[in-house]
């Protein structure tokens, strides 16, 4: 009797559980996808085949359980997401498998996830504002994709408050350092003769890209000015120590530049009354009200900085 | 008479009253009859092991001038302080060494006017914080005498400090105070020795040779090094001893200190005079916080001046039966904090540190929810009274969402700001003093995750929703739209949200973007034990507990509001009230 009892197969149910799947993915992305298998009777499924199927049944993925002391009876798959954005509903499934005496049966179990559209996100920085009217204008424009594609040579447009395109471009094949994926390019506009604060907005045409992606206008802003027709310069030092100040930031009216080893500033101002502001990390903001009538140098005493 | 009081005393000795004139003591009450102590009070230790005139605990600024002025006063002084040597660094050390010194050409009727509105507002219509009745006159006039001598003080234990430094002038804080005109209160001052131009900056300011050094280091220096250890070598410091409680008789009166060792063995220490308590505030203080601080007070609030300043002193008071005082007052503002190092991990501490870029271009600072809610120039602004009390606005509670939202605020900054300077201050408080790791492009705390970092500023508000202490409200549209309103304000010149000062403008505009979590939060706290002019320690009845002084952080006496550099004046003006009222008393044994 015990002869026959060793060659009877013990059937054991398997019961599958998702661990961790992400509940936004950008379309085409990564996805990294835990699931768990286990035996009621603790049972090593090790070499156990999974399969991810969509709704149509169609096979997504498929792996091989690893042995539990490696995982745990745990596996972490990496798929691709759909391309298409919408809300997916899919099922991964425990193949049945027979191993010596014990057959373990299959089990699977459904997750739902969205697809997201990529997102570019455009931005501006080192503009020149403010600017003499009518000089040349500086603008950097970047963008960047939620899902990281590379959006080198993506085509963009200037426009300005009344829709009216100023400037076109591409952005750069480089990416930003620092970034994980800006790509950017310098453009050295015409600023408007009239004198105020302007806004403008970049756009981008997406369409030449291998995904789809939704993207939103970024806006940005500068000032022109009458054209600067005096020089000021700006002698920064400790009040304490009386040596001059590098690296100090200089203001005059809406003016802007950092003194040399020497504790000088030079900067264009427009003529009449402004306010003069000094800063240094580590001193006291100096702030008073100067009347630029022409050329003129200023000296400044910073006090080190009140900290406790 | 100073020399003999270095010397331990055993029991036998103590016993025979051979060195230490403990006739006296054995006359005291303490012992009434025979050799063998017959104490009806367990507290009251059987021997000594130290004594001395007057004993302080804590030797930053506040402790060391109580220790000189006893001194000088003709006591034996014994120095009890927790921090070992060689790492002995106090809240004073660590600070920026500024302090007061009103011009003495000013009125000194309006100086104690003007001092009085500064410490409890009580002399100000309507300012309601003036109800501390039993100290605010004598107080203020102890300090309008004492703040004239604080420089000179300084100079007389260092002669090399720059006098040029410390030189009388500008304009005082608070000129909507009485007196602010003819008081002549000045702005504040700076310490530091005369050759401190030539210092290497990429030294650490307490590795700097004495002569270069300045700012907390050259303060510390002046009073611990100079004064005590090289003027007075009579003054008996004991390091790695912290204090645990205070001796007292049944009538209150405090005759000594129980401590701990370097060896961890329990010593008693016998105090003639007095007891000078000025071991600063309650900062990293886990219980204290939780009890005094508003909002979520060890998790939401941080400190960046001394580790060691764990509310010691306070706690003694409390046992002795001090009375409290304002407890829940500090010198703060917002200030970033980073969760570093095992044991402060452990009780969910931060370690503060003092941000440098609060109010400069290319940042703005936000709520949860990503909204700016003050200008942020008033944060550092020294020209308005604002600065140091900002942390009342920090923790707001919004009570229709029924959250702290600006606990934590976060400074969202660019590459331009990351890329130009450091963010905190490298060279004092927590970073120049070794306790959290900076590189001076940011980087280190970029990839530890204590900033956050994002190609966009939608991704970034993605990761600080993913950050717990978010508690999921950033909204990404709201923060975007933050900046671009904020961008735009910089092209006009003009903050139209809330006025902030245009030369500290300027756009958040250059990927990657940054977050960095701010608290509320500064150098200190200064609510703690009441104390009246002779800096006397209060019980609950305004009666002075007797020999029980306190000075420094540990019982403020700014509990109004507070112009840079009070903490350190404080800490001389009523360290050397504390120190010269204590080595004035008869003593008990």
């Amino acid at each position: 009797m015990a002869e026959v009892d060793k060659e009877v197969v013990e059937t054991h149910p398997t019961s599958i559980s998702i661990v961790s799947v992400p509940d936004e993915v950008d379309a085409g992305a990564d996805m990294a996808l835990r699931i768990k298998v286990s035996c009621p009777s603790g049972c090593d499924l090790g070499g156990t085949t999974l399969k991810i199927v969509d709704s149509q049944g169609n096979g997504i993925a498929e792996a091989v359980l690893p042995p539990p002391e490696e995982a745990g009876n745990e596996i972490a798959f990496t798929v691709k997401a759909p391309a298409e954005p919408g809300e997916y509903k899919w099922a991964v499934s425990a193949l049945p498998q027979a191993m010596e005496e014990i057959s373990h049966e299959g089990s699977s179990a459904e997750f739902s996830f969205t697809v997201k559209l990529h997102t570019i996100s455009l931005s501006v920085w080192g503009v020149s504002s403010p600017i003499g009217r009518g000089e040349k204008l500086k603008v950097t424009v970047g963008g960047a994709c939620s899902a990281n594609c590379s959006l080198a040579g993506l085509p963009f447009s200037i426009e300005d408050a009344e829709g009216e395109q100023v400037a076109a471009g591409e952005l750069g094949e480089e990416v930003l350092p620092q970034t994980k994926g800006v790509y950017w390019t310098e453009l050295e506009l015409d600023a408007p003769m009239e004198q105020g604060v302007h806004k403008w907005v970049v756009k981008c045409n997406p369409t030449d890209l291998e995904m789809p992606h939704q993207w939103k206008p970024c806006e940005f802003a500068f000032r022109t000015t009458m054209p600067p027709e005096h020089t000021v310069t700006v002698q920064v030092f400790d009040l304490y120590t009386e040596l001059p100040l590098e690296d100090a930031n200089v203001m005059v009216g809406l003016f802007r530049a950092t003194t040399n080893e020497e504790g000088i500033a030079v900067l264009r101002a427009a003529g009449g009354k402004q306010d003069l502001c000094v800063s240094k990390q580590g001193y006291d903001f100096f702030q008073t009200s100067v009347d630029i009538t022409g050329d003129e140098t200023i000296k400044v005493e910073l006090m080190l900085a009140s900290l406790m | 008479m100073h020399a003999s009081d270095e010397k331990r005393i055993s029991r036998r000795s103590f016993i025979k009253g051979s060195a230490m004139g403990a006739a006296g003591v054995l006359a005291g009450s303490m012992l009434s009859s025979g050799v063998k102590a017959q104490n009806a009070d367990p507290r009251i230790p059987e021997k000594w092991d130290y004594e001395a005139d007057v004993v302080v605990l804590g030797l930053g600024g506040a402790g060391a001038s109580a220790a000189i002025e006893a001194y000088d006063s003709g006591a034996s002084v014994l120095v009890l302080e927790k921090q070992a040597e060689a790492t002995h660094f106090s809240n004073t050390r660590m600070s920026g060494g500024v302090f007061h010194n009103p011009d003495p050409s000013g009125d000194r009727k309006a100086l104690v006017e003007y001092v009085k509105a500064m410490m409890c507002g009580k002399n100000i219509p309507w300012k309601l914080e003036g109800e501390q009745p039993h100290v605010s006159d004598a107080m203020a006039e102890m300090y309008a005498d004492g703040v004239m001598e604080v420089a000179d003080f300084l100079l007389a234990q260092a002669p090399d400090l720059d006098r040029k430094g410390m030189a009388p002038g500008g304009k005082a804080s608070f000129p909507m105070f009485p007196g602010f005109e003819e008081a002549k209160y000045g702005r504040t001052v700076f310490c530091g020795y005369k050759d401190l131009a030539k210092a290497d900056p990429n030294l650490p300011l307490y590795e700097r040779p004495r002569l270069t050094k300045g700012s907390g280091e050259a303060f510390h220096w002046a009073l611990v090094e100079e004064g005590i250890k090289t003027k007075r070598p009579g003054i008996k410091i004991l390091y790695e001893t912290p204090a645990k409680r205070l001796v007292q008789r049944v009538n209150g009166e405090v005759i000594g200190v129980v401590a701990t060792d370097k060896a961890g063995r329990e010593i008693a220490v016998k105090a003639k005079k007095g007891v000078v308590l000025a071991t600063g505030g309650f900062e990293y203080s886990v219980p204290m916080r939780r009890a005094f601080l508003e909002g979520p007070g060890v998790k939401g609030w941080c400190y960046y001046g001394a580790l060691a300043n764990t509310g010691d002193g306070i706690l003694m008071g409390i046992v002795a039966g001090a009375a409290l005082s304002k407890v829940a007052k500090s010198a703060s503002r917002i200030e970033p904090a980073f969760p570093y190092g095992e044991p402060w991990e452990k009780l969910g501490l931060k370690i503060g540190t003092m941000s440098a870029a609060t109010s400069v271009p290319h940042s703005v600072i936000v709520d949860n929810f990503g909204e700016r809610y003050a200008d942020e120039h008033i944060i550092t602004d020294s020209t308005r009274p604002y600065r140091y009390q900002f942390y009342k606005e920090a923790v707001k509670y919004d009570m229709l969402n029924m959250v702290y939202s600006r606990v934590p605020s976060w400074l969202i900054f660019d590459e331009n700001l990351r890329a130009e300077r450091p963010v905190v201050n490298m060279n004092i408080s927590t970073v120049g003093y070794g306790f959290l790791p900076w590189s001076r492009d940011n980087m280190d705390a970029i990839n530890r995750g204590w900033i956050l970092r994002a190609d966009s500023i939608e991704e970034l508000a993605q990761k600080i929703q993913a950050d717990p202490e978010n508690r999921e409200l950033m909204d990404a549209d709201r923060l975007a739209e933050t900046i671009k309103r904020f961008n735009s304000y910089c092209a006009t010149g003009k903050d139209e949200q809330y006025g902030r000062t245009p030369a500290t403008m300027g756009p958040v505009e250059k990927p990657p973007f940054y977050a960095m979590k701010m608290y509320p939060g500064g150098p200190n706290t200064k609510g703690g034990l009441d104390a009246n002019a002779d800096r006397s320690v209060l019980d609950w009845n305004g009666n002075p507990i007797p020999r029980l002084f306190a000075a420094g952080e540990i019982a403020s006496v700014f509990k109004f509001t507070y112009q840079a550099g009070g903490n350190l004046t404080e800490c001389i003006v009523c360290g050397r009230q504390a120190g010269r009222n204590a080595a004035k008393l008869a003593p008990w044994g």
